[in-house]
């Protein structure tokens, strides 16, 4: 069983080991849409760092809680995945694994990388766990295994709990992969809704902001919105000194929008970046709620 | 004269609100409708006995309308008509605008005295008086509440003549928050603006602003400052007022009316948010950044800027208050997704404050209505 797994090895059979958002990538990549390159560690790879054990017995345990004595006992479910994410993050990874990072992070050919989560369970139509884990940006060589570590850890949280066992996901069954991934050095970014959600309409929702869109799913830069009609043509002029977008760009991230949404045949949230006038998809899940 | 008593001499013998709110005007010096005369009572009292009006009485209106018409004016013919626990016998006399004949001005004075025989107005309970005064023309009118929660006054305003408009459903007004203090806006809400409202002498017509115009403030900052000010001399000495007012062409101030506060309704703020997950919700207002255990926040409204997952799973999921507000963020962000995800009521709206307990209603469409009960003037 192979432990690192590129952007074109990954399909049906090996999804589960590589996680949601990492199949989503691929499916988009081999339909011709841009995606910065990159390789997945799956989650079989770090069953030796995972204290298995442990985790079902706080599932177990969190199972048969009663949803209304859930605060009472939320300090000890509290301590006892906290003890989980402290071990994750002191347990060294295997030799023959770290070395294969190593060597696809060569491979890769970049300094610098994105690392971020791939869950079995993220990205679902009714669960998205926006937010629950956590994706690292710029990360050079000498903190590459550190912050998957780290990555990895982060599965073990309250907030996952907290999602776990209000949506009734089984938290033992929650397996993490690790995608590493070309960092793009984004001139502008942000998110696309394909479904205007907030008025329950099909026009498209864009939002964009200078730089990373990382900062617009995090919330913590102000970013623009535009409302795009489904018929293609914009309705508005745009004051380019004043825009995030010029018109051509929300043309082509209207087209590839459009494109993505056609290949899962339901409204997507995506995370998106432009880079020297190239845009690319960073992340595509159904769209929830 | 007999009949007819100017305003500057009212000695407030009478019991019209709007004529006591308008020598409360002129006592102090606050700039109002100028030219303004007051027809007394005693004159629809003979009216009744005699059935028309007596040379005397016409010699006196005549001479007041034509020392109007001097001025380069037209005349505006109002009426003040007052009866105890009876507020909607004041509708019952239409008021004429735009007056240039004497015989027109005449004939309405004749008609109003007719239709209140008809109706059986007894002048002994009701007081019947006409206001002649000179018809001004005005482009932004509106009214000021000058006491909300003892420290801010409250101003709308809109493109029009006439401040009664504001009761359309056609008609969104601009509003104001200014500090009682410091004479500074503290919130303002700017509304669009399609179209003006003009009084003609035909009637009320509505004129389209054009596009580029629509979202322009009706009031400058300085013209919100002086209005401000304005009804503080007044509210020194006669208490919290509601007050109508009108910027005429020449950009003079005007107040048109005045009177006691505690005859106003509720008044609501209103704030336009983006709809994360709509409902209609309201409750009291907390201000919130971090959770602690014990926390009872269900009949809360949330009003957040920390969007650290952590906290908005919480929020979404184990505490659940009535609704959330956040101040912070885009509608994309993971926050929002948890929340519109949990389906709870939430709202993004920036640069606004809210303070604790504050009673809030958020709509649908993602207005928030912001409540300033009028008892909470005693506090």
């Amino acid at each position: 069983m192979k432990k690192i797994l590129w952007s074109n090895e990954i399909d049906q059979k090996n999804k589960e080991l590589v996680g949601n958002k990492a199949y989503n990538l691929s499916v988009l990549a081999k339909q011709g849409i841009r995606v910065p390159n990159y390789f997945v560690i799956t989650s079989k790879s770090f069953s030796k760092s995972i204290p298995q054990k442990a985790i079902d017995i706080l599932a177990k345990e969190l199972a048969l809680t009663n949803p209304k004595n859930i605060l009472s006992k939320f300090a000890k479910f509290n301590d006892d995945i906290s003890a989980v994410h402290h071990r994750i993050l002191k347990t060294s990874f295997v030799n023959c694994l770290v070395k294969k990072i190593i060597d696809n992070y060569l491979k890769l050919g970049v300094e610098k990388v994105a690392i971020r989560s791939s869950a079995n369970c993220e990205d679902g139509h009714d669960q998205s766990f926006a937010g629950q884990f956590e994706s690292y940006l710029s990360v050079n060589r000498l903190h590459l295994l550190p912050t998957i570590r780290k990555c990895l850890a982060e599965t073990f949280t309250e907030q996952v709990l907290i999602y776990c066992f209000t949506k009734k996901i089984d938290f033992s069954t929650v397996k993490m992969a690790v995608i590493v991934q070309e960092m793009i050095s984004a001139d502008k970014g942000g998110v696309i809704f394909t479904k205007d959600v907030f008025r329950n309409s099909r026009d498209i929702v864009v939002e964009a902001a200078s730089g990373l869109g990382e900062q617009v799913v995090s919330g913590s830069t102000t970013s623009q919105k535009f409302i795009l009609p489904r018929n293609g043509k914009l309705l508005f002029n745009i004051n380019p000194q004043k825009s995030v977008l010029l018109k051509n760009e929300l043309n082509k991230l209207l087209e590839i929008a459009t494109k993505i949404e056609k290949i899962y045949n339901s409204p997507q949230d995506i995370e998106w970046a432009i880079s020297k006038n190239k845009i690319y998809i960073l992340q595509s899940r159904p769209l929830t709620g | 004269m007999l009949y007819i008593q100017p305003l500057n001499e009212y000695t407030f013998s009478l019991k019209s609100k709007k004529l006591e709110g308008l020598a409360r005007l002129t006592k102090l010096g606050i700039p109002t409708v100028s030219h303004l005369f007051i027809v007394l009572p005693s004159l629809y009292k003979e009216f009744l006995s005699t059935s028309k009006l007596s040379e005397v009485a016409i010699s006196e209106l005549q001479l007041i309308f034509n020392s109007i018409l001097k001025l380069g004016k037209t005349v505006t013919l109002r009426n003040s008509i007052y009866e105890k626990g009876n507020p909607a016998i004041s509708f019952c006399v239409h008021n004429s605008l735009n007056l240039i004949k004497i015989d027109d001005f005449l004939k309405k004075i004749i008609r109003g005295y007719k239709r209140a025989k008809l109706m059986s107005l007894d002048p002994d309970r009701v007081e019947f008086c006409y206001l002649i005064q000179a018809f001004y023309s005005s482009e932004k009118c509106g009214v000021l509440l000058s006491n909300v929660n003892n420290k801010m006054i409250f101003i709308q305003a809109i493109l029009g003549q006439t401040s009664d408009l504001l009761i359309r459903d056609d008609i969104e007004p601009d509003e104001f928050m200014v500090s009682k203090g410091t004479y500074r806006i503290i919130n303002q809400k700017i509304a669009t603006k399609q179209f003006r409202i003009k009084k003609l002498k035909s009637g009320i017509t509505k004129i389209r602003v054009k596009n580029a115009e629509q979202n322009d403030s009706v009031l400058n900052t300085q013209q919100i400052i002086n209005l401000a000010k304005y009804s503080q001399v007044v509210e020194r000495t006669f208490g919290p007022q509601e007050m109508e007012w009108a910027v005429l062409d020449d950009n003079q101030i005007i107040f048109q009316e005045t009177r006691d506060l505690s005859q106003a309704k509720n008044i609501k703020f209103i704030e336009q948010a983006e709809i994360v997950f709509p409902s209609e919700i309201q409750g009291n207002v907390l201000n919130l950044n971090i959770v602690k255990q014990k926390m009872n926040l269900s009949s809360k409204i949330i009003i957040t800027s920390n969007l650290n997952i952590s906290f908005i799973n919480k929020l979404a999921f184990l505490y659940r208050p009535r609704a959330v507000i956040l101040t912070k963020g885009s509608l994309t962000s993971h926050a929002a997704t948890i929340l519109r995800e949990a389906k709870l009521t939430t709202v993004l709206i920036k640069n606004v404050s809210f303070r604790d307990g504050e009673l809030v209603k958020i709509e649908k469409d993602g207005v928030i209505h912001k409540y300033y009960e009028k008892n909470s003037l005693e506090q």
